[in-house]
């Protein structure tokens, strides 16, 4: 039998059931309207305000970064400049002339 | 006339509420709390206080009320948040409750036994029992299935009312009407073996 067929249990259930007619409703519970805006308001202004900490944050992370690795770039070559290349050993090539000259002696 | 009704300016508080003007918000929310509250108490999930949902809803609108567009009228944008927001506490219910005989009142078992026994329709004084045995073989459907079936056979709306509460297509309504009648038919046959013996 047809879900819909007027015989149906279906169909005679669900037509009971439409005789209670649902409860009409009425005016907002007394302070549900001021509560509820009060919450979308602090959430929308509490959103803002933490991105808005998170963004001055995130600046001055950023530019204490860059101060360090402006330190630190200028620092290297300033250290190394202050050895003198001619103070390190020189390794001279080996050479054959020399070599031959050496073991005939 | 001194008791003619001041229609709303749903327009107007729009403007006032995206200008964070609080009066009008608050206005607003009285003027759309009945429909809210109506799709709300429909779609009651067990557990749920309908002033937890009904306050959820709004706190959504507020938050999304940059996106919307006008499309749809206000009205049915807000109502498909409260359809959502209903078939998300719905799902997040996860397992729905068996439908056992046993777990029904005396009354509740006795419509059952008339409705699968015999052809007569059902006396006035069982309206109140057959309501709350819909509601129980609603909660045996998937949230979306039972939220077009509760809307289309219950409140007796058209498919091209529910595509406006909803905001689904009218094709995607029929399906899921088609889904939901099967399952319910399998279920009656199952109740009447049981029944049986």
């Amino acid at each position: 039998m047809n879900l819909y067929d007027s015989r149906h249990p279906w169909s005679r259930l669900i037509r009971a059931a439409r005789a209670v007619r649902p409860e009409q409703p009425g005016a907002a519970p007394h302070g549900f309207s001021t509560r509820v805006v009060a919450l979308a308001w602090t959430k929308g202004t509490s959103a803002g305000w933490l991105l808005e900490r998170i963004a001055f944050r995130a600046v001055g992370v950023a530019g204490l970064l860059a101060a360090l690795s402006l330190i630190l770039n200028y620092s290297t070559p300033a250290t190394g400049g202050a050895t003198d290349w001619r103070d390190e050993p020189v390794m001279l090539p080996a050479d054959d002339v020399v070599v031959m000259v050496d073991l005939m002696d | 006339m001194a008791d003619d009704v001041v229609p709303f300016d749903l327009a107007g508080c729009l403007v006032r509420v995206r200008e964070r003007d609080q009066q009008a918000a608050r206005q607003l929310v009285e003027h759309l709390y009945p429909m809210v509250i109506r799709i709300v108490r429909a779609h009651l999930p067990r557990r749920v206080a309908e002033e937890d949902l009904s306050q959820e809803i709004f706190l959504k609108m507020f938050s999304r009320l940059a996106q919307y567009q006008g499309a749809v009228p206000f009205p049915h944008w807000v109502s498909r948040i409260a359809v959502t927001t209903c078939i998300d506490h719905l799902r997040a219910q996860k397992r729905r409750p068996e439908f056992r005989w046993a777990d029904l009142s005396e009354q509740e078992t006795d419509v059952l036994d008339a409705v699968l026994t015999n052809e007569n329709d059902l006396a006035a004084n069982d309206a109140m029992a057959a309501h709350e045995l819909v509601h129980k073989l609603f909660a045996q459907l998937k949230p979306e299935d039972q939220l077009v079936l509760r809307l289309l056979d219950l409140e007796q709306k058209t498919i091209a009312e529910i595509a406006q509460i909803t905001g689904w297509n009218q094709s995607l309504i029929k399906v899921r009407a088609f889904r939901a009648r099967r399952k319910l038919r399998r279920l009656f046959q199952e109740l009447r073996k049981k029944e049986r013996s």
